[in-house]
């Protein structure tokens, strides 16, 4: 069940994606909801009251509120619904990209164009819905993969640290890694004892990650290259042409 | 008698363990280590019991011309053994230091058999000032002699080792025929020409350095000249646009003699079909190849888009940029324009269907690029997994990549290459913003 929100000041244009978006969930055999919003203030205080997006069909430029300021909004509250730009916009403002959008879709948008974005952004988001099972005190527990931001090893014990809470367990982050290589989700092992979550990385540079709980964790000199090509190639995975 | 056999032999050890000492302190001068333990360890192995074991066997006859060799080839292989670089380097570096080393023995042995025949005699004296000598030597060169910013044809380096070669024959030559000769003067002469030749193999290294500078000279004005023409053309696609501005303008002025004549008569269905088909014709629409409103990468990517159309390729883009980004123009300039010209040199000799795609995205702060595009034939790759050009004319080309790779370093950047799918070559590139 996907909860998608389309945000467009212009209602008739927004009413089109709305109908265009479940056709395309109903062939693909998803199952969606699609609220509609007329201005990014509306959407914002949806958010604020607690409602759970999966994606966001966000315009950027709307009267009351622009989608770049409703955006980094909604970003407080969540770090991971995909965010999908819709505009008219040729050149996307400097201030879009720093909230991590999705995609960007130019209007008018075709139907192949639609489809193909909704389904990169349906595989993104299933792939991350599955959860890490670990055993600590003899009892079997798991939590949802996305919501981990990254693990950390201290010996033989790892934490595993979420955006709530922190759990510990014993194993080996190597193992980890590869157990984690079977879920779509990527993690970037950035050093001996770090494995992060890429979705929950907020920036990169060569030699540190900024996750988005304001942790800060160095890439070790030995694995910069690696890091920097799986970066490139896991960006280029999201795309989605035009 | 004994303790001083048991002396003898710890201080030939020592003298021994200093040659290795020196070994590495001269040849980290110009090489890199293996990251091959396996390997490092054979070396080091190798050099220390060389260089142990052929003091113990100095007692056993072995023939001067016999200990050079194997000089030679131990060092030779330990050094192709320990450290990383091309092969013809290597033997340059190894044969000038048995030349370097071999003269300042001889040197000190001359100097010795000069003015004390007593002191001469002493092995273990005149091994060990002459180590230092040559300790003075390597220490004087490291800091004379920087590593050098590239690396020298095999061809050069084949060149320099005849002279260091050479100087080891000269000076048996010049030794032996002292030792023979009755002449009062002829170790003075002996000295002296030993002398001249140990200065000519310490100024190898100069000249290695200049060839070297050389070299990287002309590469870098190889690149200049490229980022020369890259700007030129920049500039011819700015005139064109403002050409295309110009024609615009003059169009509308004509368009609105149109839509007023019409609105006077007051046909607006007429307006209607007209202004239709003026935004359908006229250069109202953005370009499709680019247009994100950054003018460096726009006008790059339409030049090369027309080009590659030009040749019958496909070229499709996806760009993910705002206006502005906070990398040189002229480095993006270079970056792409580098290997977009590459991907279409590969692409038009391509079987079936020709494609080039650019991906570039601005995320996170950082600029990632992707080009791929399909091609015929193999790549060719050097030792060092580094690509190769694949055109004859080799001293001139294939700088493209490696200048790429240069500019990607100005950003702590890298440039990956993925070959994995047969007939499709992918490189990304990954910019850091900060």
């Amino acid at each position: 069940m996907l909860n998608i929100a389309v945000c467009d000041d212009d209602t008739r244009f927004a009413e089109n994606m709305k109908t265009q978006i479940q056709n395309i969930a109903k062939q693909n055999f998803v199952d969606a909801e699609i609220d509609v919003f007329w201005n990014g203030e509306s959407l914002v205080n949806a958010v604020i009251d607690g409602a759970s997006f999966d994606m966001i069909y966000l315009d950027i430029e709307m009267g009351k509120e622009d989608g770049i300021s409703a955006a980094k909004r909604i970003r407080k509250y969540d770090k991971t619904v995909l965010i999908i730009y819709v505009t008219c916009h040729e050149n996307y403002m400097r201030d879009s990209f720093s909230v991590r959008p999705f995609q960007f879709l130019i209007k008018p948008v075709s139907p192949a164009q639609m489809e193909e974005c909704f389904r990169a952004a349906y595989e993104d988001i299933i792939s991350s819905d599955s959860y890490f099972r670990y055993k600590y005190q003899r009892i079997n527990r798991k939590v949802l993969i996305r919501d981990i931001l990254y693990f950390e090893s201290n010996r033989r014990k790892i934490r595993g640290i979420t955006e709530k809470e922190v759990f510990e367990f014993y194993g080996k982050l190597n193992e980890i890694e590869e157990r984690l290589k079977a879920v779509p989700a990527s993690f970037l092992r950035v050093h001996q004892s770090f494995l992060v979550n890429y979705k929950h990385v907020e920036g990169i540079s060569y030699d540190f990650v900024l996750m988005d709980n304001g942790k800060k964790i160095s890439i070790s000199a030995d694995r910069r290259k690696l890091i920097s090509e799986q970066y490139c190639e896991m960006e280029d995975t999201v795309y989605v042409g035009r | 008698m004994s303790a001083d056999k048991w002396a003898a032999g710890g201080i030939n050890i020592i003298l021994g363990l200093f040659t290795v000492f020196l070994f590495f302190l001269y040849f980290k001068t110009f090489f890199t280590m293996k990251k091959k333990s396996l390997q490092v360890l054979l070396g080091v192995v190798l050099l220390v019991v060389w260089q142990i074991g052929i003091l113990d066997i100095i007692g056993a006859p072995l023939t001067p011309i016999y200990n050079i060799g194997v000089t030679l080839v131990c060092t030779l292989v330990v050094a192709v053994n320990i450290f990383e670089g091309k092969f013809w380097k290597k033997c340059l570096f190894s044969v000038t230091f048995d030349a370097i080393w071999m003269l300042s023995e001889m040197l000190i042995n001359n100097m010795l058999m000069l003015y004390s025949e007593r002191l001469a005699n002493s092995q273990l004296f005149g091994s060990f000032i002459s180590k230092l000598l040559l300790f003075i030597v390597i220490v004087a060169l490291r800091k004379a002699i920087t590593a050098a910013p590239m690396e020298i044809p095999d061809f050069h380096n084949i060149l320099l080792v005849f002279i260091s070669a050479g100087s080891i024959y000269i000076m048996g030559t010049v030794f032996m025929l002292a030792y023979r000769s009755e002449w009062e003067y002829a170790e003075s002469f002996s000295l002296i020409s030993v002398a001249v030749l140990l200065l000519i193999n310490v100024l190898i290294f100069y000249i290695y350095r200049k060839l070297a500078d050389d070299l990287y000279i002309r590469q870098m004005n190889l690149v200049y000249e490229q980022q020369l023409e890259l700007s030129e053309r920049h500039q011819k696609e700015i005139e064109l646009s403002m050409q295309q501005m110009r024609d615009v303008r003059h169009n509308m002025r004509n368009d609105f003699v149109s839509i007023l004549a019409y609105a006077e008569k007051g046909e607006c269905g007429k307006i209607i079909d007209f202004v239709n088909d003026v935004m359908e014709n006229g250069n109202l629409k953005p370009s499709e190849a680019a247009n994100t409103g950054n003018t460096v990468i726009d006008s790059l990517v339409r030049y090369w888009n027309m080009t590659a159309e030009k040749e019958g390729i496909e070229f499709r883009s996806d760009l993910f940029i705002p206006a502005e980004i906070p990398f040189k123009g002229a480095d993006i300039s270079l970056i792409l324009g580098n290997l977009l010209e590459n991907a279409i040199e590969g692409a038009r000799n391509a079987d079936g269907r020709k494609y080039i795609r650019l991906r570039i995205k601005y995320d996170k702060r950082n600029l990632l690029i992707t080009v791929e595009n399909n091609y015929k034939g193999e790549l060719l790759k050097t030792k060092g997994k580094k690509l190769r050009t694949t055109k004859t004319d080799v001293a001139n080309h294939g700088i493209g990549l490696s200048s790429v790779n240069r500019t990607a370093e100005k950003y702590q950047g890298i440039v990956s290459v993925d070959d994995s799918v047969a007939a499709r070559f992918l490189i990304r590139v990954t910019l850091y913003g900060r």
